[in-house]
């Protein structure tokens, strides 16, 4: 299939070197020349701020928007009065004697002090923290349980776990990725609890990353993740530091990721994705009537417009028989096929829930108002659309929104499609046909090669599909290979007997 | 050569699938239909389609459309049906099939061997004895209704939950229609009222594939099918059990059955080749007793008499069966299951009318009433 193939080129660039791993210049005596290199390698930005020292001795440099003036003032000048002008008298202060560490540190909000005939430079920490308040994630609400949840600052979050883990097996490797933006990225798992191949392989394919840019948790998932083409999610994301500790205590790891709230938890199976905090603070027989909810959801929104197209379209003898004439009366005089039908109203949808999504919230909510009733209504009156297809299709998506985690009810959503076009071409056959795929497709599919649709067993199910009371969970889940598979140091039998 | 597969695949996915879409909406359905034999031996097929007018608010008003065809077959006349309506007529959700009494004499295999064929029909439609013309039946609609076009099928279904008939369907009545050792019975309407309304009229016995033009009188319907072990949600009878009361009401009682067991036993007889004894017992309710002085003393002879009037009743019924040569208990399907070598020395055909079939009817009275 030559024909479909591209002649390649490969263009020529220069490479790029990561700041922490510039080979060293030395600094010179002269406070000129030092200054003068400074300002070629930071290319003469207009925030670098050079202040000499009466006498012009001596410069404090330092980037004027990332540092803090207080902070200059009071561990730079008010020390240096205090010792009349001796820096080597002041306590906290690094040095160095290579000018390419020097600009490092600049650019991590450092300020460097200069004196004309030494080579020695001296860093102050004098960062600016711009930090957000500790808020409650928007998208993962909770009624019962904490309501704190991570924000852009990497130290306050892993402040966050740190406080509710206070155990010394508590691993945090720090590495950093993307070689213009060195985003810092934290690892974090328990160690004892965690399943040491797992972790392995994760840090060999965090090591393999390379890019200028690591903008996103998102993309960085795509990096390292099992199978990039698979419409399911392979990492759990949440903003929630007591969800991220329960998943770590189960033995997975938790990546954090400086300037972003979004915490990605693996390796994860397919039922973690229906799973919220709420269902451990609620009593056990109300969280698994819930659970048993969200898992029905799932096969609703899945399947609920391929079958009604499938039963309009092929296989009506399965109507009930007091059903005939509602179903007949509403959908006489539509003058579109069933599949044209349900696509137009799941666009429908989609631009209601989209457009409600960018507008600031007051007006988002009208919009639902008017997208919802107005159109809604409009769109049966005016013939397009059959009153029981706006019924299922509102359904479908209700059923989508269900679920806990947002990228699975995306990908939900996505998956309505193929099964809506094979209902319509197939009928019943299409759907098995599709579901069949899709089973597959989970089957084989697996994260951080530990399987993602871990074989449903009974002892499995109790966390999964139900949530049994705590003293029935003795056992961390199978899927994880934990080196510690029982959750306490009392080792009991699945029934909770000792 | 990993694309052009991929598009083949999906090629012969897309391009062989709607072929065989048929679209709900493009379908006239039969909820029920009618065949007749005239005098002159033209069959006529009527059906009932149920129309809805649209409803973009709430259900849509139900109208009915009825189409009579004639045909020299059965399948003939359904054709011309089709010719007449705008979309496809579909039997595939068809309730009840109403049987001319004339036509069911015949032989009604030919009218329903399409729904055992076809995958698509259902095989809980109700067959249906209509004495007299079936189409007249078939066009009762009463105003009353919500829902004309499922008139006959309410009438069936109430008369099944008070006992009166037996909740039978083609699946029911698919083996027996060909089975020597057993038969079955149909519910019998008749128009009645000046052809206002449809009544029920008891049940109509069918020997092999054809109607015996015997029937099971209303009244005699409870006992048989007690008799039968079928019980509805509620089985009443009301028996004769004094003579000469006057006035004429008192002679009479109702009772409802609250609990039953019965027994069919047969076997090898040497003097009426088989015979068969239903032992019932029956644990009853007086629910009507006109004379009103229910004492304990009198209680024995209200059970004597019960058990009596009990019996005859049965008796009258297995008179009628036996009559009409139609084997509903399936006393022969039990002898060739128990002793086959005798089986093969009988011919049922004509053995049947002459073994002895004899009801022991046993009656408990548990109350007499929430005031006794």
């Amino acid at each position: 299939m030559g024909f479909f193939k591209q002649k390649k080129h490969q263009p020529v660039q220069e490479k790029v070197i990561r700041e922490d791993k510039m080979p060293p210049h030395r600094s010179t005596a002269s406070l000129e020349k030092n200054i003068q290199y400074l300002q070629q390698e930071l290319r003469n930005s207009t925030d670098l701020k050079i202040r000499l020292l009466p006498g012009n001795k001596q410069a404090l440099v330092y980037l004027d928007d990332i540092t803090d003036p207080d902070k200059i003032q009071r561990y730079i000048f008010e020390p240096l009065l205090k010792t009349e002008g001796d820096i080597t008298k002041i306590k906290d202060r690094e040095e160095s004697k290579d000018l390419n560490e020097a600009v490092s540190s600049l650019l991590e909000g450092k300020a460097l002090y200069l004196i004309e005939g030494q080579s020695t430079c001296y860093f102050f920490n004098v960062q600016q923290n711009v930090t957000r308040a500790i808020t409650e994630p928007m998208n993962e609400k909770v009624i019962k349980g904490s309501h704190d949840g991570f924000n852009e600052d990497i130290k306050q979050n892993i402040n966050l776990i740190r406080r509710r883990i206070q155990h010394r097996s508590l691993t945090i490797k720090k590495q950093t990725v993307g070689d213009y933006t060195e985003s810092e990225i934290a690892l974090i798992y328990v160690e004892g609890v965690v399943n040491p191949d797992v972790v392995k392989e994760l840090e060999t394919r965090v090591k393999n990353i390379s890019n200028d840019a690591l903008l996103s948790a998102g993309a960085f998932s795509e990096y390292i993740e099992d199978r990039t083409y698979s419409i399911f999610p392979q990492f759990l994301s949440t903003e929630r530091p007591d969800k991220t500790v329960a998943q770590l205590m189960e033995g997975r790891i938790a990546i954090l990721f400086a300037n972003n709230p979004t915490c990605l938890i693996a390796p994860v199976t397919f039922f973690a994705f229906y799973q919220s905090p709420d269902d451990y603070n609620t009593r056990w027989l109300v969280a698994t009537y819930i659970r048993l909810i969200r898992l029905f959801s799932f096969i609703l929104a899945i399947t609920l417009p391929s079958f009604y197209i499938a039963v309009v379209g092929f296989h009506f003898e399965v109507i009930p028989e007091d059903l005939i004439s509602p179903v007949l009366g509403a959908i006489r005089d539509i003058a579109y096929p069933p599949i044209i039908e349900a696509v137009m109203m799941v666009v429908v949808i989609e631009l209601i829930r989209e457009s409600g999504i960018r507008l600031p919230s007051p007006i988002g909510s009208t919009i639902g108002i008017v997208g919802g009733l107005v159109i809604g209504d409009a769109i049966v009156t005016a013939g397009l659309v059959s009153n029981l297809m706006v019924i299922v299709i509102a359904l479908t998506s209700l059923a989508s929104f269900v679920v806990p985690s947002n990228e699975m009810s995306d990908s939900l959503r996505l998956l309505t499609f193929p099964l809506i076009i094979l209902s319509s071409i197939l009928g019943f056959i299409g759907i098995a046909f599709g579901l069949l795929m899709v089973l597959i497709h989970l089957c084989r599919m697996e994260s951080l090669g530990l399987s993602y649709f871990t074989p449903i067993q009974f002892r499995d199910l109790k966390d999964t599909v139900i949530r049994v009371p705590q003293f029935l969970m003795k056992r961390r889940p199978e899927q994880l290979q934990s080196p510690r598979p029982y959750k306490s140091n009392e080792l009991s039998d699945d029934d909770g007997k000792k | 050569m990993k694309k052009l597969t991929i598009i083949l695949i999906s090629c012969t996915l897309i391009l062989s699938g709607c072929w065989d879409m048929r679209e709900f909406k493009e379908v006239k359905l039969g909820i029920t239909a009618a065949y007749d034999l005239t005098d002159d031996g033209v069959y006529t097929n009527t059906i009932l389609i149920p129309n809805v007018q649209n409803s973009a608010q709430g259900p849509g008003q139900e109208s009915t459309q009825f189409l009579t065809a004639t045909g020299s077959t059965a399948s003939e006349a359904r054709t011309n049906i089709d010719r007449r309506l705008s979309s496809t007529y579909s039997p595939a959700q068809l309730d009840v099939l109403l049987f001319g009494d004339k036509l069911a004499r015949q032989d009604i295999y030919p009218y329903v061997d399409a729904y055992y064929r076809d995958p698509r029909m259902h095989l809980d439609v109700v067959p249906v004895v209509v004495k007299g013309n079936a189409e007249q039946a078939l066009k009762v609609v009463p105003k009353s209704e919500i829902r004309p076009s499922e008139y006959i099928e309410g009438i069936i279904e109430s008369e099944v939950e008070t006992t009166n008939t037996l909740e039978t369907s083609l699946q029911a009545i698919g083996s027996e229609l060909y089975e020597e050792g057993e038969d079955f019975a149909l519910p019998l309407l008749q128009v009645g009222d000046g052809g206002k309304t449809v009544s029920y009229e008891g049940l109509a016995l069918f020997h092999g594939s054809s109607y015996t033009g015997k029937d099971i009188p209303f009244g005699h319907t409870t006992l048989f099918l007690l008799m039968k072990r079928v019980k509805g949600k509620v089985a009443r009878i009301t028996v004769k059990i004094f003579d000469g009361e006057k006035p004429e009401t008192n002679n009479n009682t109702t009772i409802n059955i609250e609990d039953y067991s019965s027994k069919i036993k047969t076997k090898p007889d040497k003097q009426n080749k088989v015979r068969a004894d239903i032992t019932m017992d029956v644990t009853v309710m007086i629910q009507e007793y006109p004379q009103d002085h229910l004492s304990l003393s009198k209680l024995p002879e209200v059970k004597k008499n019960l058990e009596q009037a009990l019996t005859d009743q049965a008796k009258e019924t297995i008179r009628i069966i036996q009559e009409a040569n139609s084997d509903v208990f399936g006393i022969g399907r039990s002898i060739y299951g128990h002793y086959p070598d005798y089986w093969k020395k009988l011919d049922w055909e004509q053995d049947f009318k002459n073994i002895k079939i004899e009801p022991h009817i046993r009656v408990n009275i548990r109350s007499r009433g929430i005031f006794r």
